[in-house]
């Protein structure tokens, strides 16, 4: 499927902008239960997302090889925090996400925040094009969407194993955290 | 892990046993081992060690089994493990590749 990416804040101009992406931030945590934010630069860079943290692992995302060393990487810092089941349930988002930086944006970065005994956050950013929110509600919510060549499952996953995901997006690129609660 | 396939062949089968991980960075070599199957028309896989898959390394597996489905090859699918056998489910793969092929 092509996707056309449109700057919805010329189109619609700055308020009808911000009322589609209220709207959809709205709609994504309702069907969500509350556990997809959708927030805006400002809201997002005042998120406090941990008090104190104990180890922090970051690792580029250059090419297809980069995934299996940050699971690799990632096992090892997160052994022995939550069960086997846990961190395998983590290691697939982890997967997931950095997979879905190259598709769309070809490279990235990513971070991995250890918050003994409270939390684990997985942080992927990258400067790519963005994702259209109008479509954030099917690729969660739709069986096999995908504006790739894909299974289109990605966010599915995400959706059922993590406990938050928060969502930062527009032209300039991306960045997703999800919270996994310990 | 990378991914390595070790082919065992039977008198009737060939087995394929998965080592090792299935991601976007290892699917590209089950594209090289569909071409390099002799004529056996029935092939187990077998993911007893198969570490690790992600959606992609999922798609790419499907893609595999119907490659080889178009050939009249019949296939079959043994030893998933626990962890797997939950990312089947919740993605629904057993319903979209047919429940037939796989030991379950």
């Amino acid at each position: 499927m092509n996707v056309k990416k449109i700057d919805r804040s010329r189109k619609f101009g700055e308020n009808s902008y911000s009322a589609l992406f209220s709207e959809i931030a709205n709609q994504l945590s309702e069907m969500s239960n509350g556990k997809i934010v959708l927030l805006s630069d400002k809201d997002f860079k005042q998120i406090s997302f941990f008090e104190s943290i104990i180890n922090v692992l970051m690792f580029p995302i250059n090419k297809a090889e980069d995934i299996m060393k940050i699971r690799e990487k990632s096992r090892i810092m997160l052994n022995g925090s939550a069960t086997e089941k846990k961190i395998g349930k983590i290691i697939l988002c982890i997967s997931e996400l950095t997979t879905n930086v190259l598709k769309h944006a070809k490279k990235g970065n990513y971070e991995l925040l250890l918050e003994k005994d409270k939390r684990i956050l997985v942080w992927v950013s990258d400067k790519g094009n963005g994702i259209n929110i109008d479509l954030l509600e099917r690729a969660f919510f739709e069986k096999g969407f995908s504006t790739k060549k894909s299974l289109g499952y990605g966010m599915k996953i995400i959706l059922s194993y993590s406990d938050k995901i928060y969502i930062n997006t527009d032209n300039t690129g991306t960045s997703i955290v999800l919270e996994f609660l310990l | 892990m990378n991914f390595k396939i070790d082919i065992v062949e039977g008198k009737q089968d060939l087995e394929l046993v998965f080592n090792g991980d299935l991601d976007m960075n290892t699917i590209k070599m089950l594209r090289d081992y569909k071409d390099k199957l002799k004529d056996h028309s029935g092939i187990v896989i077998n993911l007893d060690n198969l570490d690790f898959i992600d959606s992609t390394g999922i798609k790419g597996f499907i893609t595999f089994i119907e490659s080889l489905t178009k050939q009249n090859k019949t296939v079959k699918v043994k030893n998933i493990k626990p962890e797997i056998n939950e990312i089947f489910e919740l993605l629904d793969i057993y319903e979209m590749v047919g429940k037939g092929i796989f030991d379950l």
